[in-house]
């Protein structure tokens, strides 16, 4: 039982460590908490699955076509409405505001035009399942931990090893010092929502997969939770946020499992009010000196 | 003369960096003493921890012979210790007038209370502190522009504004970070003008500059900071000679 | 348009006169019981935008969950009338009580965070509150929701008509407008005001930047609480589903969207944004896709909102040394 709902934890945890990784990411570059991201997500799925049932052809195709245009979506978002923003130097609560919106929009269009119920989900790659001890691993766990693992090796190749990531790094620590080293910041923003988009439409068709439905008000409590996840972590740090994913998801299916069901999606921020209340940046924030 | 503030063996770190090694100072009432030092040599973690901003990790800050090491930042801005600050801090979206008035905050009293029920109380010390806030544009050469907003003054008259907002915590030391940075030579020889008036106002006076030249005319004694580490005290003459001081300056000019 | 603007802050005192009298007179003039509850419905969204306001706009605390203390207020008040059959006033008392010191257990967390750690906290906390409502079904009836609250009852005499619940929002928000203004146009405003501009140069000036933290969550927290208390017998059924972070979302945007830290500015865009989605409502299940598109536009075109530049008192002082120097 215990491994049971651990298993079923870390599955769920490193689903939102992905998505925590698109806030992290964000937020690191820009300072903004990036409130779109939870409809993103739910997007993602969506264009899995729709694309899917239209054209029945390779799932891997059409899911890669799906995360082609999840990253569009975040580029626009950067590139129509961000942008302009901070040419005109706007507080970062309307930047924030206009996230919102975005996200709005984003689920009213899926209501509109993919579909206004919860819709199954098939569970297209499916070779069994596998015991361990008494604890079964569905072949979509296995495919979730796999898919996470490799994203995960990718992303910190992507971060740490290449030019771009270097470029990321220097625009998160200190943008305008980025710019007069010659970083092309815009081009690294658009970059940042290119890439959180697409791993949260990654994320999006796991959990489809997993759940095996989907419906368009899902990305608002993930993206919460996940958010709560980043800020677990510590927000702009990326370690901190697959901590934070890992961490919520464990408790989530531990506290549902043992203390109440009904309060499943509250165990993520009950964690996150203790754990800030005491590490006020997060478990893996740097603790900032104020310059006075 | 009466010993005002000492500061006793202080010690601050930030990680493997020590600001500030064993510092010691004192200021006697009415004195106008300067803190100087090449850049990063922790003038300005002086003050942050003379104001409480930082809490240093070893040593005592004495007001008035009483400890007020590590106290929180407003309750040593009551005990009479008001600054300014390098990087200009105005309330930004708040007029001058208003900027002063919010200075007068620990010395006046209207409570929730009052607020609510429009008191004669508040209405009353409502005025005087526009009165008061009147005569501290007056001393900085700011009245005219009292209901501008803090953030469309130019830079000289928003460090003017800092000192009148300062001056309204009526404090009995006042602290001036880097009062003549980036002002022109017009501007500093009003702002020195500004300090003559407050220190006739009784009050003690503590200021950090990079201007030598505004120091030393202004200053009756100067404290050297290198590194963290008081390198001279003393009057600005016998610190004009002091060789420790010139290979400082010096060695900071080979450096830029 | 400058002009008009002086105009406006010098008579700010008339104006404020005649919209009163203006809504004091409407009810016997308007017979349409559908644009009373309009206008009521406004008055509500009003005074939670202007609990909103003066924590976001004033304090400079982004809150994105500020509406889980309507929920308790509602629920407070639900439970105290149906199962305790308590008149209203006492009930208000009650919410305001129940709200105030959830209000301060926020603000005592909250005080140790920044920035966006606070924003999250409000929305973890909203979240937390919504669960326990749906959850605790032997006293919210969960998911279901409490129906059936009676009218309000004051002194023994009941407040059924449309007209008379109209007076009663119109008594709270009055209320509401007149406590932030006191305490905006004060030591307290000011000190909380220069918290929001830059806090360490506040705590440097002498203010207890905790103390007013604390004052302003509290009654914050409390307006939002009454205005749970009216809406439940106002609609006389209250479930969980109304007190969710979009909802808390949707009237912040409406404070920004009139401005942050304007009274006026809060007023005008809470009645707009109520009145809007009613006016657009023939475009049906296109209304949501439109309304994000309009917050979008808004915030690139205008994201000060209407009035968050605009500062009447100040305005008024810019004009009278004008004037002065006009005159020599």
């Amino acid at each position: 039982m215990f491994l049971q709902q651990l298993i079923n934890g870390l599955a769920l945890g490193s689903i939102y460590a992905l998505i925590a990784i698109g806030y992290s990411l964000v937020f690191g570059v820009l300072k903004l908490v990036n409130f779109a991201n939870g409809s993103i997500y739910m997007l993602g799925g969506f264009l899995s699955l729709v694309l899917f049932n239209k054209f029945q052809s390779s799932f891997l195709l059409c899911f890669a076509l799906a995360l082609i245009i999840n990253g569009l979506v975040g580029f626009c978002l950067d590139f129509f409405a961000l942008r302009r923003l901070r040419k005109t130097n706007a507080t970062r609560l309307v930047g924030l505001i206009t996230t919102m919106g975005f996200g709005t929009v984003i689920d009213n269009f899926v209501m509109l035009f993919f579909s206004n119920a919860t819709v199954p989900y098939p569970n297209i790659i499916n070779f069994g399942s596998f015991r361990i001890g008494n604890a079964i691993i569905s072949s979509t766990q296995i495919i979730i931990f796999l898919s996470v693992v490799l994203i995960l090796l990718l992303m910190s190749f992507l971060v740490y090893g290449t030019k771009i990531g270097k470029a990321m790094r220097a625009t998160s620590q200190n943008a305008d010092a980025a710019r007069l080293m010659g970083v092309n910041v815009n081009g690294v923003i658009s970059m940042t929502f290119i890439l959180s988009a697409i791993l949260a439409g990654v994320s999006g068709t796991l959990v489809g997969m997993y759940y095996q439905m989907i419906d368009f008000t899902s990305g608002f409590s993930i993206g919460m939770k996940t958010m709560a996840a980043a800020v677990l972590g510590g927000v702009g740090s990326l370690p901190g946020a697959v901590a934070g994913g890992l961490i919520i998801g464990i408790v989530e299916s531990l506290g549902a499992a043992y203390i109440s069901s009904a309060y499943r999606n509250a165990f993520a921020f009950i964690v996150l009010i203790i754990v800030v209340l005491f590490l006020p940046n997060g478990l893996f924030g740097k603790e900032k000196i104020s310059k006075v | 003369m009466e010993r005002l503030l000492r500061v006793e063996k202080v010690t601050q770190r930030f990680g493997g960096l020590t600001a500030l090694d064993q510092v010691q100072m004192h200021v006697d009432r009415g004195e106008i003493i300067g803190v100087i030092g090449p850049n990063g040599s922790g003038k300005s973690t002086m003050f942050n921890v003379i104001t409480g901003m930082y809490k240093p990790a070893e040593g005592k800050i004495l007001f008035k012979e009483e400890e007020i090491t590590g106290l929180a930042p407003h309750v040593i801005a009551q005990k009479g210790l008001a600054r300014t600050f390098q990087n200009i801090r105005l309330f930004e979206k708040m007029t001058a007038m208003d900027n002063v008035i919010i200075g007068m905050h620990s010395r006046t009293k209207a409570g929730l209370a009052d607020a609510i029920f429009h008191t004669p109380r508040k209405r009353k010390e409502e005025r005087e502190s526009e009165e008061k806030a009147r005569e501290l544009l007056k001393l900085v050469n700011l009245y005219d522009v009292r209901y501008e907003l803090a953030s469309s003054l130019s830079y000289g008259y928003q460090r003017k504004l800092e000192i009148a907002r300062a001056l309204a915590v009526s404090p009995e030391i006042l602290l001036l970070d880097e009062p003549a940075a980036g002002m022109n030579e017009q501007e500093t020889a009003e702002l020195l003008q500004i300090i003559q008036k407050i220190k006739k106002l009784n009050k003690t006076v503590i200021l950090i500059d990079h201007d030598m030249k505004f120091v030393m005319n202004i200053c009756e004694r100067l404290y050297v900071l290198n590194y963290g580490v008081l390198i001279a005290e003393g009057t600005p003459e016998e610190i004009s000679k002091n060789q420790d001081v010139i290979d400082a300056y010096l060695g900071e000019e080979d450096e830029e | 348009m400058k002009k008009a603007k002086i105009l406006f802050a010098k008579n700010l005192h008339l104006v404020t006169i005649i919209a009163f009298l203006v809504l004091l007179a409407l009810p016997f003039v308007v017979k349409s019981n559908y644009i009373l509850r309009m206008m009521t419905l406004c008055m509500l969204y009003v005074m939670m935008a202007l609990s909103i306001n003066l924590l976001t706009g004033y304090l400079g605390v982004m809150t994105i969950g500020h509406i889980a203390f309507m929920g308790i207020g509602a629920y407070a008040t639900a439970i105290l009338v149906k199962n305790f059959h308590w008149q209203t006033l006492p009930c208000y008392l009650a919410a305001i009580l129940l709200t105030g010191v959830f209000g301060l257990l926020l603000a005592l967390a909250a005080s140790k965070l920044q920035g966006y750690y606070m924003t999250i906290l409000t929305l973890g906390f909203c979240e937390i509150v919504r669960l326990v409502e749906i959850n605790w079904v032997d006293l919210t009836r969960g998911a279901l929701g409490i129906s059936g609250i009676s009218s309000p009852v004051f002194f023994g005499m009941k407040l059924g008509s449309r007209r008379s619940i109209y007076f009663l929002m119109l008594v709270l928000l009055i209320l509401t407008i007149f406590l932030i203004y006191s305490l905006i146009n004060s030591r307290i405003g000011n000190a909380v005001i220069a918290i929001r501009e830059d806090e360490l140069a506040a705590r440097a000036m002498g203010i207890n930047v905790f103390k007013y933290k604390v004052i302003v969550f509290v009654l914050s927290a409390m307006i939002m609480g009454l205005a749970g208390a009216f809406y439940a017998q106002y609609m006389s059924y209250i479930d969980p589903a109304v007190f969710t972070v979009s909802a808390s979302l949707n009237v912040l945007i409406m404070t920004i969207f009139g401005g942050l830290g304007n009274i006026l500015g809060t007023i005008i865009g809470a009645s707009v944004l109520t009145v809007l989605p009613e006016l657009i409502r023939f475009l049906a299940e296109y209304r949501n896709l439109i309304y994000g598109i309009l917050v979008i536009v808004l915030m690139l075109v205008k994201p000060d909102g209407l009035l968050g530049k605009t500062n009447f008192k100040y305005i008024r002082q810019q004009a009278s040394v004008k004037q002065e120097s006009e005159g020599q």
